[in-house]
């Protein structure tokens, strides 16, 4: 068996420069879950919870990056997804939404949500299981009009 | 009356061997104090007035020791241990020419203590004094015929004096001495011994002598690899073909790809020689033995033409981008030394890019390869448009970045080729090579202070001691020079920012700063090289008494050409070139005339830039002002003349001194160097013919013999040297006309 071309990692103090590529690279080519622009002072928070997020890689490269956060007691919320578009259809975006989904399990959530304005992205959710939901139904969400809520029960 | 004299003579000895006692002991103070004891009752005491010196020494009261050095030298030059003593000095202060004079002294005055013979041979390789080196290491040898080292050590006098026969005798006659004596522990050494005889004896020709004796004693040796090297190369150059063949055979199979045993390989087939086809199908079948090895793949790239590379290429090349491979175009730019080889890849590569791609990494590769084959033909901006595309499609890679920041200084952009530098850097902060390459990159723009912030992030040796101040420590001879470099830009620029009225203080201040840093950092380069020299003499003793005689002569002869590597030269190349243009420290400035703000940024660079503990000279402004052309000479003289620059200095550096033949010497060098065609030799012309020769301090038999050498030299002006104005015109034309090197 040949080692897996797809991987994801953590987010260091080193590799935090990437990470901001990516985010910004992707919301500029409508490549993210969200154009809502982060901060770079969000950017720089994002280390205080790396556990909380992964970086993905494709043949080594990293290319996509994940940021979650545990919104309510029952609730994974992934705050960004991020993918470079030339890789979307290369597996990157399933592997990292199963880091979300796995890092809800191994911490006993039952749920993970979602929110996005991109269409592309919208429909790859919902081929994973995720189901559209009113915005109500997530407690502590901060809603954003224009976007869908997706939750995904486990 | 005689007895008291010699109960205080005796006296005085006891005294002096307690200090010699503390000395030993390194209890530096004690011993002052008895050699000042008898100094008191005996000024002319000379072992204690050398021995005075030597403690100073180590009491870092250096100055005041070399004064007691040279009283001791004026009075105790026939006394031996006076002469032992200042040599010791002399060696302690790594002065090794001074200190081989005294141990030779002692020696030549009969001194009783023979392991002097032991010191002065070390001082006498370092030296490079092989002649004296044989003799004392005999002496050393006669005393102590049991040791092995002493017979290891003649035998590499002999060896570095070229007496091969003398060095192969002496090894052999310890072997028979201790044939039946060795126990396991000696068998390493045993083993280094025999092979270094069968080096010496292939140096010196005796091709079958080196391999009668690997054959005798192959089963002593352990070391099979340079066993099996050198048992080949002795077969080669006997012209038993077929056996070294088998040997490097045998080779292949340890290490398929080390290309050396290729090409020999190939030497003893015959095959180096023979048709393209013939060489394909031997490395055809290479490939099949060895099929994870890169040099049966590339080594036909170079000799095969026409369809035939085409297809080898196209093998090749796409393998390594498919498996994305992020050296594809380093592995293949030996080839891009044939025009049509270069043209072809880089069709080959085209295709390719232009195809679909299935992963999207192929797309990346191959699109890098092509950035890097459009810079390598200088087709800049072909160039950055593919690292441009790459990095549109990847922006995560680090590696399009440095080739689009390489095209930027290419196109002599420094500051945009920094920041695109530095945008790569951001991305992996824990690589290395991208933090090294950021900060040479500042250095190029001269950004000096964004370059140390970058290279400090990986310098983290000790808090106390700043960055500039741990490259020195660590000998970083890259970030030195680059600073220097960089130094000496912001001088020329600021020179050029002077107006004929009054001069500003604070740039007349900047000025200096910028000259002096430029002139301390070139300097440290040739203080670290001779660190290098210097560390050579722990070894002189060291390796015979490890029995490592091969990696030693090695070592010998890496450091005869040491001050020819680029390196030194561009620092040496440096040194005189702030001389030629050096700013002279106006009489009336000093720091006060400084503004507020000029000061705090002074204060600042003073401690940024410090580059040893307690300089009193942080910025190299003094040490600049007192640079003259004789240090520049003994710079000069070490300097490799293969190099275009070096002559371009050295012809500068002779005229200044008025040393017409070494300048028209220079000059006819560069033009050799450069088939003629350097830019400015109709203007160093110009100037050896009108302003030098013309001066009053060439005499007239002189002016003529150089005159005849240039114009046997330089056919072209024989009508132009009497006319000032003509040869002007012929050597402007000739700088418009010619490549500019």
């Amino acid at each position: 068996m040949g080692r897996s071309i797809l991987a994801v990692d953590d987010l260091t103090v080193n590799n935090i420069g990437t990470f901001a590529k990516i985010l910004d690279f992707s919301r500029s080519k409508n490549s993210s879950n969200t154009s809502f622009e982060f901060t770079e002072s969000w950017v720089e928070d994002c280390l205080e919870v790396k556990e909380n997020c992964k970086l993905g890689y494709y043949d080594e490269i990293a290319v996509g990056l994940i940021k979650t956060a545990f919104i309510n007691d029952t609730t994974v919320y992934i705050e960004a997804l991020s993918v470079l578009p030339e890789y979307l259809e290369h597996g990157v975006f399933e592997k990292l939404v199963d880091f979300a989904i796995t890092h809800a399990k191994s911490n006993n959530f039952q749920k993970v949500a979602v929110q996005t304005n991109n269409p592309q992205f919208e429909s790859r959710l919902i081929e994973k299981g995720f189901l559209a939901a009113s915005p109500d139904s997530v407690e502590n969400l901060e809603a954003r009009p224009t976007e869908t809520v997706l939750i995904l029960d486990i | 009356m005689s007895s008291i004299r010699s109960r205080l003579r005796a006296r005085e000895d006891d005294s002096f061997q307690e200090a010699l006692q503390f000395l030993n002991n390194k209890q530096y103070k004690k011993a002052l104090k008895n050699v000042d004891g008898i100094l008191k009752k005996n000024p002319g005491h000379t072992e204690s007035v050398a021995l005075k010196a030597l403690l100073l020494y180590h009491l870092k009261e250096k100055s005041e020791a070399k004064v007691y050095a040279k009283q001791a030298a004026v009075q105790g030059d026939s006394k031996p241990v006076t002469n032992h003593i200042l040599g010791i000095y002399y060696r302690s202060v790594q002065d090794y020419q001074e200190a081989a004079i005294w141990f030779q002294k002692a020696v030549d005055n009969k001194i009783a203590n023979f392991n002097v013979y032991k010191d002065l041979s070390c001082l006498q390789a370092q030296n490079h004094k092989y002649v004296g080196m044989v003799k004392s290491r005999l002496m050393t040898l006669e005393k102590e015929a049991g040791y092995r080292c002493n017979w290891t050590g003649l035998a590499i006098a002999h060896h570095l004096n070229k007496d091969y026969d003398a060095a192969v005798k002496t090894l052999t006659k310890f072997e028979e001495l201790a044939k039946d004596s060795l126990s396991e522990g000696d068998l390493l050494e045993h083993s280094q011994l025999l092979l270094y005889k069968a080096i010496i004896l292939n140096e010196a020709g005796e091709f079958q002598a080196s391999l009668n004796a690997l054959n005798q004693d192959e089963k002593s040796i352990f070391d099979k690899l340079k066993f099996d090297e050198l048992k080949a190369k002795n077969l080669i150059q006997l012209g038993d073909l077929k056996a070294a063949s088998l040997i490097y055979r045998r080779l292949l199979k340890r290490n398929p790809d080390n290309n050396s045993y290729y090409y020999l390989l190939e030497i003893c087939l015959g095959t180096n020689v023979a048709s393209g086809d013939v060489r394909k199908r031997l490395y055809q079948k290479l490939a099949s033995f060895y099929p994870k090895s890169d040099p049966p793949k590339f080594i036909p790239l170079t000799f095969l033409e026409g369809d035939n590379f085409v297809e080898a290429a196209s093998n090749y090349v796409l393998e390594q981008l498919r498996r994305g491979i992020p050296s594809a175009f380093v592995n293949v730019k030996p080839l891009y030394k044939y025009a049509n080889k270069a043209k072809a890849l880089g069709s080959i590569v085209t295709e390719f890019f232009n195809k679909n791609h299935a992963s999207p990494t192929t797309y990346v590769w191959s699109g890098y390869y092509l950035a890097q084959h459009y810079l390598a033909l200088g087709q800049l901006n072909e160039a950055l448009r593919f690292a441009n595309l790459v990095i549109e499609h990847t922006p995560t890679l680090v590696e399009p970045y440095i080739v689009k920041a390489r095209v930027f200084k290419h196109k002599g952009e420094p500051l945009d080729a920094a920041k695109v530098m530095d945008e790569a850097r951001r991305l992996d902060l824990q690589d290395k090579f991208i933090n090294s390459k950021t900060t040479k990159y500042y250095l190029r723009a001269n950004l000096i202070d964004e370059a140390t912030r970058t290279i400090k992030l990986f310098h983290r040796i000790d808090d106390n001691v700043d960055v500039i101040e741990g490259l020195h420590n660590t000998e970083c001879v890259w970030f030195i020079i680059e600073e220097a470099e960089a130094f000496y830009r912001i001088f020329k620029e600021k020179m050029a920012l002077r107006t004929d009225g009054e001069l500003d203080a604070d740039l007349q201040q900047e000025i200096l700063e910028n000259q002096g840093l430029a002139y301390k950092r070139f300097q440290a380069i040739d203080t670290i090289f001779g660190v290098f020299i210097d560390e050579q003499f722990d070894f002189h003793s060291y390796c015979p008494r490890k029995g490592t005689p091969a990696s030693y002569i090695e070592m010998i002869r890496w450091a005869d050409h040491l001050y020819h590597q680029p390196m030194y030269t561009r620092a040496s190349v440096g040194i005189c070139k702030i001389l030629f243009n050096i700013y002279k420290k106006p009489e009336d400035l000093n720091l006060n005339g400084l503004s507020k703000q000029e000061k705090k940024r002074r204060e600042a660079l003073s401690i940024s830039q410090k580059s040893y503990p307690d300089d009193d000279d942080v910025f190299g402004e003094k040490a600049v002002q007192e640079l003259t052309l004789d240090d520049l000479n003994t710079i000069y003289t070490r300097l490799n003349k293969e190099f275009i620059q070096v002559n371009e200095v050295g012809f500068e550096l002779y005229c200044r001194q008025y040393k017409v033949i070494f300048a028209a010497q220079a000059l006819i060098k560069l033009s050799k160097l450069t088939n003629n065609k350097h830019r400015e030799i109709g203007h160093f012309l110009t100037k050896l013919n009108f302003d030098v020769l013309s001066s009053d301090k060439v005499p007239d038999s002189l002016q003529k013999v150089v005159k005849i050498t240039l114009l046997k030299n330089f056919p072209e002006i024989k009508d132009l040297l009497d006319d000032r104005s003509q040869m002007e015109a012929y050597a402007n034309q000739k700088f418009l006309s010619d490549l500019t090197l």
